[in-house]
């Protein structure tokens, strides 16, 4: 049995009254631990398929599972727990009137009761950054910092799986390999497993075993990573991958 | 340094209130080359395309020259420095719907803005526009140019503000991240847009960005900034495939490529308080930084075939 499962996952949106399926039928399965990625262009449908399992948004058609049980349109605490989201832009992600620690706790006793409290010292340690960080406003940190903090808050909730919406994009290159070391090593010491979404597939290839490609909202291509890159077996992989420019 | 004296950048240093972001930039740029400057976040890339620009009446230019075929830019004043570059001078931001105005019409936009430097001719706009939309590869003009930025994907946004630059003559090209906020086919796209209108328009080109891979692909030349100084700069080829200065090769380590291997990260964080007075400001990231980098007086070294470094050890040689 797999940690997650998505079965026939459509959604519809309507933009300036013409509907656009943003997702057509796209199952999937997640093993525990293990690190899928998707890849697409804007418009592919990623990002939607990660608000249909984070149940930001609701599908038309299909189900999530977690631990083969379907997860109820209205999901228990234990349920928005097991599934946490991390997004590009990690200020944003942030209220930006509070500090980022007010944020990280009102987190906390969201997903967990009122009178839980983050052990803010282990957090910081585990996302590398200094506990005086985390006193400081949005706005007062890098983009780096930022999305470290919403590893951290993420992680608090003691998740099963992460999702990651393009969480290196809007990061310059040294600071995105910190951040791609970051997730490999967090979710190999406390075991969770990750849906990493992204346009550029250099940086699924590192972190990735297997890899979904989609296509205008349908799945097009799903294989082990190295497969999909030496062997892409669709046209529209081989025209991403040509894309991706190598600096040697 | 260098050939070329299309744009002479001299000793150039700029920041903004009591702080520089920038210090002793120098470099020549030959009619119709591209070079690319990239770096880490805050290393004052986006300050020195400003203070070649000079429309940004904070920043400061304590020391240094711009000169734009033989006029000298900063000795002019504010007016007359604002004027020619409006005329000569286009920017493109990485933010692609930043250029325009969400809900004026393309046209409209065009219009006003060829107006406001005397260059707006009724009879000949529209055929002149196609020409510009058409030479970045968009056709169906009267659409475009009757849509509003809103309506257009950012890969879309950045093609037309582009063809805005050529529409209105404008021969030095700034661009600022100009594929960071797309997606990596649109990327591609712009690039090779960027590169066409090198090819038929000869315009000479300053692109910043973070993506060696994409300076690798774009540029004749890469410089390499940081900490607000030039720690390299060099033939692209030359640059990417040798790299001279330990800040670069930790740079090019960093990119993650198709073979499946996480990057190596830099350790630290850059500087944020500008160029340091004394020393290497790479040395505390430095691998093999010594005592005689921390005391180093700064300069770029020519290390044969106009590559050059500004690493102390061994002239910057491997």
């Amino acid at each position: 049995m797999s940690l997650l499962e998505g079965r026939a996952l459509s959604k519809r949106f309507a933009r300036r009254g013409v509907q656009v399926e943003a997702l057509k039928d796209v199952s999937f399965t997640l093993g525990d631990g293990e690190i899928l990625g998707v890849v697409g262009e804007s418009g592919s449908g990623k990002s939607t398929l990660l608000r249909l399992v984070s149940s930001l948004e609701k599908p038309d058609k299909g189900e999530v599972l977690l631990e083969g049980k379907p997860l109820p349109p209205k999901r228990t605490k234990a349920q928005y727990r097991a599934i946490q989201m991390i997004f590009q832009d990690a200020a944003g992600s942030f209220q930006p009137r509070r500090r980022i620690s007010a944020s990280i706790r009102d987190g906390v006793k969201s997903l967990w009761g009122r009178d839980a409290e983050p052990d803010m010292a282990e957090l910081c340690a585990l996302v590398g950054l200094s506990p005086d960080l985390a006193e400081r406003y949005p706005r007062e940190l890098s983009g780096g910092q930022c999305q470290r903090f919403a590893i951290a808050r993420a992680v608090a909730a003691s998740p099963r799986v992460l999702l990651c919406d393009e969480i290196t994009s809007a990061l310059d290159v040294s600071t995105q390999a910190q951040v791609l070391h970051l997730v490999a090593d967090i979710c190999r010491e406390k075991h969770m497993a990750a849906l990493l979404v992204s346009h550029d597939l250099a940086v699924v290839s590192c972190l990735c075993s297997r890899v979904m490609v989609l296509y205008r909202g349908e799945l097009v291509e799903e294989g082990p990573v190295r497969r999909v890159i030496d062997a892409p077996e669709q046209e529209y992989t081989k025209r991403l991958l040509d894309s991706v420019l190598e600096v040697r | 340094m260098s050939s070329g004296g299309f744009l002479r950048i001299s000793g150039l240093c700029a920041g903004y209130g009591g702080e520089i972001a920038v210090a002793d930039i120098s470099f020549n740029l030959a009619r119709g080359e591209i070079l690319c400057v990239v770096g880490e976040s805050g290393c004052g890339k986006s300050t020195l395309l400003k203070a070649i620009l000079g429309m940004d009446s904070a920043l400061r230019i304590p020391a240094g020259t711009v000169t734009l075929e033989g006029t000298e830019l900063t000795a002019l004043a504010k007016k007359e420095r604002r004027k020619l570059a409006a005329r000569r001078i286009g920017m493109v931001f990485q933010d692609p719907g930043s250029a325009f105005n969400p809900i004026r019409s393309y046209r409209r936009q065009f219009i006003e803005t060829l107006r406001s430097r005397g260059l707006y001719d009724p009879s000949a706009f529209e055929g002149q526009a196609a020409q510009a939309l058409e030479k970045l590869g968009l056709e169906d003009c009267k659409r475009i140019l009757g849509s509003c930025p809103y309506e257009m994907s950012g890969g879309m946004n950045q093609r037309i503000a582009l063809a805005l630059a050529l529409l209105l003559g404008q021969d030095l090209l700034l661009a600022d991240e100009p594929t960071s906020a797309l997606d990596a086919t649109v990327q591609l796209q712009v690039a090779k847009e960027l590169l066409r209108l090198r090819e038929e328009s000869g315009i000479t080109q300053i692109i910043v960005t973070h993506n060696l891979a994409l300076a690798g692909f774009l540029g004749d030349r890469i410089a390499v900034l940081y900490g607000g100084r030039l720690v390299e700069l060099g033939p692209a080829k030359a640059v990417a495939a040798e790299p001279r200065h330990p800040y670069t090769r930790s740079l090019m380590g960093a990119i993650p490529t198709l073979d499946g291997k996480l990057p190596a990260p830099l350790p630290g964080q850059p500087p944020l308080g500008g160029p340091a007075k004394a020393g290497c400001e790479f040395a505390p990231r430095c691998p093999r930084a010594s005592e005689k980098c921390r005391s180093a007086q700064y300069a770029l070294r020519d290390g044969g075939s106009g590559h050059f470094s500004a690493c102390c050890q061994e002239g910057g040689a491997l």
